[in-house]
């Protein structure tokens, strides 16, 4: 088995006073930080072990009072080794790995 | 210094906040760019699941779909993607995905209670050719059937329909859309005259109130969902109203939320109507001069077979589609009897939340959109419920205008653009015409350019039937694609299975994996899927998707096309047309089918050069010249000036998708209405053109009890559908290794009080028992389903929990889409 990490972001749509467990939840799990926040929308950035991880951490947040949908948006994996390697910025414009 | 690991961080929340809307906090704007390795290409393509149409980007790497992410410069879902979505580049890659014929033998012969072992596709379409020619020489082609799906691509159904109807002049093909939204297709044509939505997702994003009729759009449709909590969350006047017989996942949304006794949503419709009526809030110009009013028959039956007491006490059964015109004054007082008080009592819902729905309708302030699926559409009442909810939108004048939208959601990936556009129904033709109209046959003929007279005139079997006909031995040779009809078809322990093994008959299942109906067949093709053809799908809001050729099938997997195609060339005209048909038209005689149906000028017209420079298309490859072109500009023929036009062919590959009518290059996001649709005569506001008098019809219409109801002996209601995690059947998903431990095996969701009082608690093994069969699961009180005393709901993914051995195979008479969602069952312990 590779070690891998896995990179995923989703956004969470949640009625406003749902942000506090929303931010609550990101607190108490590892790995999981709030990236940023506005009216009603929040992205959660995600880095774990696996793919697992980030669906359990999918459900606590879509299992709290107030969250209406949680839907993923990105999500990378690569082996752990190589994360640490220098990107140099490209002249050429391109988000995508 | 930027390392890989921050760019990657950078870039997520990058896609996600471009997704959202929300700027990109300056902590991770910097390290967002860089050049793509190039070894990773990334190309288009819509993703293959539900009907919703999300665009999504595929990743390849050394021939292998490695990673897909939400498109973000599609429209459908700017960006987002469901837990399905998200793991589409998995589902090629199941263990055991098939990668060669099968073909059940015995001493190294075809024998149907042999054991499946690898042919060769020689020895595969040798022995099915001889079998179909078998039927065709003792019966015709009558003898012959297909199930096909809103899973095929756009010119795989449309070849498949030629095969079918022209080829083998068999009107028995019929797709698995049939259970999902033939309902909605009928309620279309009987109130418009032309099938699919006026409006469009972009009603969204304009709407005052969502009302969901029967749909779980938070888990279904959780693209769509996020739409709608969008803009409930950010406009404080939205509201939602959300209907069903249990609570689900888009309760949480909902500023009206009701549970309603099964099958009296049709009494909630028609109050809704009368309240319209009586509180002054009918939009009389646009009903005078847009509108006209039918009485439909009522006492149709259950679709159920012929002999059943239920049909042959039923006063209309033979005539279930038959009206009579009436006026607005006979439709209110038809409608009169629905008070508040009647629709609450029949309904068990508490008035305050009937009235609040009802003025959300009336108030001409404020832009309803209703959305609505299986709730609706498989329901024994199915086509008259579309009916009525077309009637509440049309008496206020609140249709096909920027969030005046009544919108039938679909189930499936091209519902729209193959089952329905391409009518590989066994009464339709493309673009809404039909087999029994004579001049509709003969365009159909002249653009196929075959002999006049060659289409059959009479209505094939539907799927429903198909299973029937194949257990009584008058449908005998019988092809499956794309679809596992024996795990979703209803009570198929006596309808389904004593069919497909019915000696007298020959069937043969392509499919990528290993299904239940693949495992029920005699012969199984294995398919190609996805990205590894190119293909073309049309999504609920007639939006048509292209995509290319990613990668290569495994071992010896084609595509349904490729199978269609190549099986035809085994047949000649003398095989399957009348010696009078051939004499008439002697140029036909002694070619194959291949000939006739695919070389006939038109689909063979442009050549594998014409392929877009790096993508591979292995029938082209095979077949010396660009099929999926040549058909699809062929089908085009069908629909262009007739208000179904699509664009060119090469359009499609540029373009996130266009909604039909493609007029002068520009879509159509509402039909129907002066301004927005080319169609609509100037000087006419509104225009329902696919009626020829430019008038909607409203439909009186009454409130029928279902066709099976608790009793004492079997005292509760069984509901079926789907869970977020697993798309349909199964079939796809329960490979994916995450979808299927996040939710692993089907469950009863049962209310605790009826648990409690059958000395049941939650993860007993029990048995779920009707009349016609019974099946193992386990008890759930708990999580996302929280159903209401009386009533059990039973996920129908699990090929291992089929709930479908339980089910009434009852249909709307009209559509024959059956009711999945009501019949009566007992849970015991096991």
């Amino acid at each position: 088995m590779v070690d891998e990490v896995h990179i995923a972001s989703f956004i969470v749509h949640h009625r406003p006073d749902a942000i506090a467990a929303i931010e609550h939840l990101a607190a108490a799990t590892p790995g999981a930080e709030i990236a940023a926040r506005e009216a009603g929308r929040a992205i959660l950035l995600h880095e774990g072990g696996g793919t697992r991880e980030l669906l359990a951490c999918m459900d606590a947040v879509q299992a709290l009072a107030g969250v209406v949908g949680v839907s993923l948006v990105y999500h990378h994996a690569e082996p752990r080794s190589t994360l640490g390697d220098i990107v140099e910025p490209s002249a050429e414009q391109g988000s995508r790995l | 210094m930027t390392t890989r690991r921050d760019f990657i961080r950078a870039s997520a929340v990058g896609a996600a906040a471009s997704a959202a809307g929300i700027a990109v906090p300056a902590s991770f704007a910097e390290t967002a760019t860089t050049a793509a390795p190039a070894d990773v290409k990334w190309s288009k393509a819509p993703c293959r699941f539900c009907g919703t149409g999300c665009g999504v980007q595929v990743a390849v790497q050394a021939g292998r779909v490695v990673a897909t992410h939400g498109d973000a410069d599609a429209e459908v879902n700017r960006g987002l993607n469901c837990v399905k979505g998200y793991f589409l580049s998995k589902i090629m890659y199941g263990t055991d995905r098939l990668t060669t014929p099968l073909l059940r033998k015995k001493d190294g012969q075809f024998s149907k209670d042999g054991d499946f072992e690898p042919v060769s596709w020689d020895e595969a379409f040798d022995v099915m050719a001889a079998q179909f020619k078998r039927v065709l020489k003792a019966k015709g082609g009558t003898g012959i059937g297909m199930a096909g799906s809103g899973q095929w691509t756009v010119w795989e159904g449309y070849a498949a329909n030629k095969l079918m109807k022209a080829g083998f002049r068999s009107n028995h093909i019929d797709p698995n859309a049939r259970h999902c939204m033939a309902s909605a297709v009928t309620g279309f044509m009987r109130t418009f005259g032309m099938d699919e939505p006026m409006g469009c997702y972009d009603d969204f994003e304009a709407a005052d109130a969502f009302v969901l009729w029967g749909s779980n759009m938070a888990e279904m449709h959780p693209i769509l969902w996020t739409r709608v909590t969008d803009r409930r969350l950010s406009h404080d006047h939205v509201k939602v109203a959300v209907l069903s017989t249990f609570e689900h996942r888009s309760f949480d949304l909902a500023d009206i939320p009701i549970i309603f006794k099964p099958q009296t949503d049709l009494a909630i419709l028609n109050y809704i109507a009368n309240h319209i009526i009586q509180s002054g809030k009918v939009n009389e110009d646009f009903v005078r001069k847009h509108v006209s009013f039918k009485r439909g028959n009522d006492d149709i039956g259950y679709g159920l077979r012929p002999d059943n007491p239920l049909e042959l006490k039923a006063r209309n059964a033979k005539d279930a589609g038959g009206s009579t015109p009436i006026d607005f004054d006979a439709f209110k007082e038809f409608v009169e009897p629905y008070t508040l008080d009647y629709a609450a009592e029949l309904s068990g819902v508490e008035k305050g939340f009937l009235k609040h729905l009802a003025e959300l309708y009336a108030d001409p302030k404020v832009k309803v959109m209703s959305l609505w699926t299986m709730g609706f559409n498989q329901h024994t009442r199915g086509t008259w419920a579309n009916n009525m909810v077309y009637n509440i939108h049309l008496l206020t004048g609140k249709i096909a205008t920027p969030g005046n939208s009544p919108f039938s959601l679909t189930g499936q990936p091209s519902a729209c653009g193959t089952a329905r556009e391409v009518g590989t129904f066994s009464h339709r033709l493309p673009a809404d015409l039909v087999v029994t109209n004579p001049e509709h046959r003969k365009h159909a003929e002249e653009i196929w350019k075959l002999p006049d007279g060659l289409i059959v005139d009479k209505v094939g079997y539907h799927i429903v039937e198909q299973n029937r006909m194949l257990k009584d031995g008058k449908l005998n040779a019988y092809w499956v694609m794309a679809n596992n009809n024996m795990q979703a078809a209803a009570n198929l322990g006596n309808e389904g299975y004593p069919g497909y093994r019915n000696p007298d008959n020959f069937i043969v299942v392509s499919d990528p994996y290993p299904t239940v109906t693949a495992q029920a067949a005699d012969l199984i093709l294995p398919t190609a899927m996805w990205v590894e053809k190119e293909g073309a799908y049309g999504n609920a809001e007639r939006r048509t998707q292209f995509w290319h050729q990613l990668v290569k099938a495994p071992g010896e997997a084609r595509s349904d096309l490729w199978q269609l195609m190549e099986f035809s060339k085994r047949f000649t005209t003398d095989e399957c047309w009348p010696a009078e048909l051939l004499a008439a038209n002697p140029a036909y005689k002694g070619k194959t089918l291949f000939e006739v149906l695919y070389r006939n000028g038109k689909v063979d017209r442009f050549a594998p050069g014409e392929v877009e420079a790096g993508y591979a298309n292995d029938e082209a490859a095979a077949f010396g010249f660009y099929p999926q072109k040549g058909l699809f500009e062929e089908y085009a023929e069908f629909g262009r000036g007739h208000g179904h036009d699509l664009a060119p062919f090469d359009e499609y590959h540029k373009a996130r998708g266009l909604r039909w009518p493609v007029v002068n290059g520009k879509e159509t996001r509402w039909r129907y209405k002066e301004g927005t649709d080319p169609y609509v005569k100037p000087g006419s506001d509104w225009q329902f053109y696919g009626n020829k008098d430019g008038r909607a019809v409203i439909w009186a219409l009454p409130y029928e009890p279902p066709a099976e109801s608790p009793d004492t002996d079997y005292d509760l209601w069984l509901a079926t559908g789907r869970v977020l995690e697993h798309w349909h059947s199964g079939s796809m998903t329960m490979r994916v290794p995450e979808l299927y431990k996040a939710f692993p095996s089907a469950v009863v969701f049962m209310n605790p009080d009826d648990a409690k009082a059958r000395g049941l608690k939650r993860g007993d093994e029990v048995k779920v028992i009707s009349r016609r069969g019974e099946m193992r699961s386990r008890v759930e009180t708990r999580g996302r389903n929280r159903v209401p005393s009386g009533l059990v709901f039973v996920p129908w993914f699990d090929a291992a929990q089929l709930i479908n051995k339980t089910t009434l195979d009852a249909t709307c008479p009209i559509s024959k889409q059956t009711d999945f969602k009501k019949c009566a069952v007992k849970v015991v312990m096991a």
